[in-house]
C-alpha cells in the first residue's frame, strides 16, 4: 500500500473546526480501517507526551537583557533596542534633561562624572544627528583577505577596499562589500555571495553574515554598544573633546579561548585592539573610525574609514546582489544536515577523516553531505578536479581557538597537481542533529 | 512629548511585554525545544525573540496577532540557529548571556523528552520541510490549521494540503514498517 491517492480529508480529521458528525462521515468513507489505524499511529508518534515549560528564569532574563542593553545613561533605563526614530527622539529629550541633572549632582566624583556627562552628550547628539539622516555611504579599508568573511582580519595583508551603503528610511536596508564578498539586507532577507565559491546564501534579516562590523550599520548606537561591551568585558573607554570633534576610544582585550592562538587576531574581537571613533561635535554625525591591533608590542592599523557621506541617493538595486554566471541562491535552511546519515560525523576527528577520505576517493555524495555548499559551487567541476583524488599526508588533533563555535582540525594534504597544503579544517556541530560538518579551511 | 510621557509609554510597553511573556513563553519554548533538541538553546532563542519583540513594540509596531507573530519569529530564529555552511563564521560578537534553567525535571523525564524529540524529528525529517513544519505546528504545538496558515502566511487550503501530503508519507512509512515486521 502506497496511499498514492492523497486524501485531503486526512487534514479534516485533525481540523477542530469540523464537527464530530462530519468527521464521522469522513471516517465512514475510509474503505480500509487499517488506514485509519496508520493515521492514528502517525499522529500519536508525532505528539509529545508532555509540554515543555519555560524555565522560571526566562521572563527575568528577558527583562534583564532589555534593561542591560538599554542602560545608556547614568542610572537611567531608557529601553533602547531597535528603537524607531521617533522613540530615539524621546530618548534624546530625556537625555538632555538628565544632562542638566548630572551637571548639578556629580554623584560619582569629578572624573567619572565628566566621562559620563560627555557620553550623555555624545549619545544625545548622535541620536539627534541620525534622526535627520536618510542614507549613509561609508568607504573604508581593512587589512583583510579578499573573497573571505567580511570580518576576517589579516594583519600582514594589504588594505582592501570596503563599501557600506545604509538606507535608514523608509525601510531599513543595507549592503557591505569587499572584493569577492558581498552581504546585503533588502528589508526582508539577508544575502551573502562569495565569488570564489560562487555560492549565494539567503538567510533571515537576522542571519549572522556580518558580525562585529554590524556596529557600523547603526552609527547612532555606537556609544550604547561600545559602552555595554566595555562594561561586560571590562574594557576601557574614554571620551575626549576637541574644538570640532568628540572622540570615543575603546581599548579591549582579545575575547575567546587562546590556548591555541590560531584565531588570535583573525577578527577585531579576537584581538587586543584600540578602536577610535570620532563624531562631529556640532552635528553629532559619525565621522570616522580607526582600529588598531596590538601585535608583538606594537600597534598595527587594521581598519580606517576614508569617507562617510550622508543623504546621497542610493538606487534600490544596490540592496540586491547580482549573481555571476552559473550561480544560484541557496536558502540556509536547505543546508541543514540530515540525522542518521552514515556520512555524517559525531566527532571533529571523524568529520575531518571522512571529509579528506571522501575527497581522496571522489566520494562526492559524502562530500556534499559534510559540506553542503560544496555542491552548490559555481565552479563545481573545477573544485572536483582540484580536490578529487588528493593524498592525505596527515590529520592532527582538533583544537578550539578564539570565538569560533566549532573546532579546527590540522591537516596536510597533497593535491594531484603536486601542491601540498597545510592548514586547519574548520568544523562545527551547532546544528539540530549535533553532527560535525565542514565550515571551511580547505 | 516630555520625559514623563516617555516613561509612561515605556512602562506600558514593559507591562505589555511581561503579559505577553506570561501568556506565550511556554508554547514558544515548547516549539523551539522540538526544533532544536536543547532546552538551553530553546530558551536562548525565545529570550532573543522577546527582546526583539520589545524593540518592535518600542518602534510603535502594532502586532495584531501576537501568537502568529511570535511563533513566526521563533520558527525563523530556530532555522537560523540550525544553519550550517557559514564558512569561517564565528559566534555573535555579543554572545548571549548564560541563563539558568531552573526546572524541576527529573533525569527520567529528561530522557523521555529527549527520546520524544528524537522520534518526532526522525519522522519529520523524512518528509519535505514545508510539509514537516505544518505537521509540527499541528501535532507538536497543537495549533489549529488557521493559526498555522497565519504563521506561515499561506492560504488555509495550502496548509491543509501540505499536511495531508506529509501525513501520507508518514503513513506509508508506518505501513512499510508493519509489512516488514509481518514478513519477519
Amino acid at each position: 500500500m502506497q496511499f498514492n491517492n492523497i486524501k485531503h480529508t486526512d487534514a479534516d480529521l485533525f481540523d477542530d473546526t469540523i464537527s464530530s458528525a462530519d468527521k464521522k462521515k469522513i471516517i465512514e468513507n475510509y474503505n480500509d480501517a487499517s488506514e485509519l489505524d496508520l493515521i492514528n499511529m502517525a499522529a500519536s508518534a508525532l505528539m509529545p507526551s508532555k509540554e515543555i515549560k519555560a524555565s522560571n528564569s526566562l521572563k527575568d532574563n528577558v527583562m534583564k537583557q532589555i534593561n542591560e542593553t538599554s542602560q545608556t545613561t547614568l542610572g537611567t533605563k531608557t529601553g533602547i533596542i531597535s528603537l524607531s526614530r521617533s522613540t530615539w527622539k524621546k530618548i534624546a529629550s530625556i537625555a538632555a534633561v538628565l544632562l542638566i541633572t548630572l551637571a548639578i549632582i556629580p554623584i560619582f566624583g569629578p572624573r567619572i562624572f565628566n566621562t559620563n556627562a560627555k557620553a550623555l552628550t555624545l549619545l544625545n547628539t548622535s541620536i539627534e544627528a541620525i534622526l535627520q539622516v536618510k542614507t549613509m555611504i561609508v568607504h573604508f579599508q581593512v587589512r583583510s583577505v579578499p573573497g573571505d568573511n567580511l570580518d576576517l582580519i589579516d594583519t600582514r595583508g594589504d588594505f582592501i577596499d570596503y563599501t557600506l551603503w545604509k538606507q535608514f528610511t523608509p525601510t531599513e536596508k543595507w549592503r557591505i562589500e569587499k572584493p569577492g564578498m558581498t552581504v546585503s539586507m533588502d528589508g526582508q532577507k539577508q544575502y551573502r555571495f562569495m565569488e570564489k565559491t560562487g555560492v549565494g546564501l539567503i538567510g533571515s534579516p537576522e542571519a549572522g553574515f556580518v558580525e562585529w562590523m554590524k556596529i557600523l550599520l547603526e552609527p547612532e548606537k555606537i556609544l550604547q554598544t561600545e559602552k555595554a561591551f566595555a562594561e561586560k568585558h571590562k574594557a576601557k573607554y574614554s571620551i575626549e573633546e576637541t574644538n570640532t570633534e568628540t572622540i570615543l576610544t575603546i581599548k579591549a582585550n582579545a575575547l575567546g579561548d587562546f590556548k591555541n592562538a590560531f584565531s588570535l587576531n583573525k577578527s577585531i574581537p579576537e584581538s587586543d585592539n584600540r578602536r577610535v571613533y570620532s563624531f562631529d561635535k556640532q552635528s553629532g554625525r559619525f565621522k570616522s573610525l580607526e582600529v588598531y591591533m596590538l601585535e608583538n608590542n606594537s600597534e598595527v592599523l587594521i581598519l580606517k574609514i576614508n569617507s562617510i557621506s550622508y543623504d546621497e541617493t542610493i538606487a534600490d538595486e544596490t540592496f540586491s546582489i547580482s549573481l555571476t554566471e552559473n550561480t544560484k541562491w541557496v536558502e540556509l535552511k536547505e543546508l541543514v544536515p540530515e540525522k542518521g546519515d552514515a556520512a555524517l560525523a559525531s566527532t571533529p576527528e571523524e568529520a575531518a577523516n571522512k571529509w579528506w577520505k571522501a575527497l581522496s576517493e571522489k566520494d562526492w555524495t559524502t562530500v556534499y553531505k559534510l559540506e553542503p555548499t560544496f555542491e552548490h559551487s559555481s565552479n563545481l567541476e573545477e573544485m572536483k578536479t582540484v580536490y578529487g583524488g588528493l593524498q592525505i599526508i596527515s590529520i592532527g588533533k582538533p583544537f578550539r581557538s578564539g570565538l569560533f563555535v566549532g573546532q579546527y582540525v590540522p591537516y596536510i594534504v597533497k593535491f594531484k597537481s603536486g601542491e601540498v597544503q597545510k592548514h586547519n579544517l574548520a568544523v562545527r556541530n551547532d546544528n539540530l542533529q549535533k553532527t560535525w560538518v565542514i565550515d571551511g579551511g580547505y | 512629548m516630555n520625559s514623563s510621557d516617555y516613561k509612561t509609554d515605556s512602562a506600558k510597553i514593559t507591562r505589555q511585554l511581561e503579559n505577553l511573556i506570561d501568556s506565550h513563553q511556554d508554547k514558544l519554548v515548547h516549539h523551539a525545544y522540538f526544533r532544536l533538541g536543547s532546552r538551553k538553546d530553546a530558551e536562548d532563542v525565545v529570550q532573543d525573540v522577546f527582546v526583539k519583540i520589545f524593540g518592535e513594540l518600542n518602534k510603535g509596531k502594532e502586532i495584531a496577532d501576537f501568537s502568529a507573530f511570535s511563533f513566526r519569529m521563533v520558527a525563523n530564529a530556530c532555522t537560523d540557529r540550525q544553519r550550517a555552511g557559514n564558512r569561517f563564521s564565528r559566534v555573535p560578537f555579543e554572545t548571549a548571556q548564560n541563563m539558568s534553567t531552573q526546572t524541576s525535571e527529573s533525569r527520567e523525564e529528561e530522557l523521555i523528552r529527549e527520546e520524544e524529540f528524537r522520534r518526532i524529528n526522525f519522522l519529520l525529517r523524512s518528509i519535505p520541510e514545508e510539509q514537516a513544519e505544518i505537521l509540527r505546528f499541528r501535532f507538536v504545538d497543537g495549533l489549529q490549521f488557521q493559526q498555522i496558515a497565519d504563521i506561515l502566511e499561506i492560504p488555509l487550503t495550502t496548509a491543509k494540503s501540505r499536511f495531508s501530503y506529509g501525513l501520507q508519507k508518514i503513513k506509508t512509512q508506518f505501513f512499510n514498517q508493519k509489512e516488514a515486521s509481518h514478513a519477519v
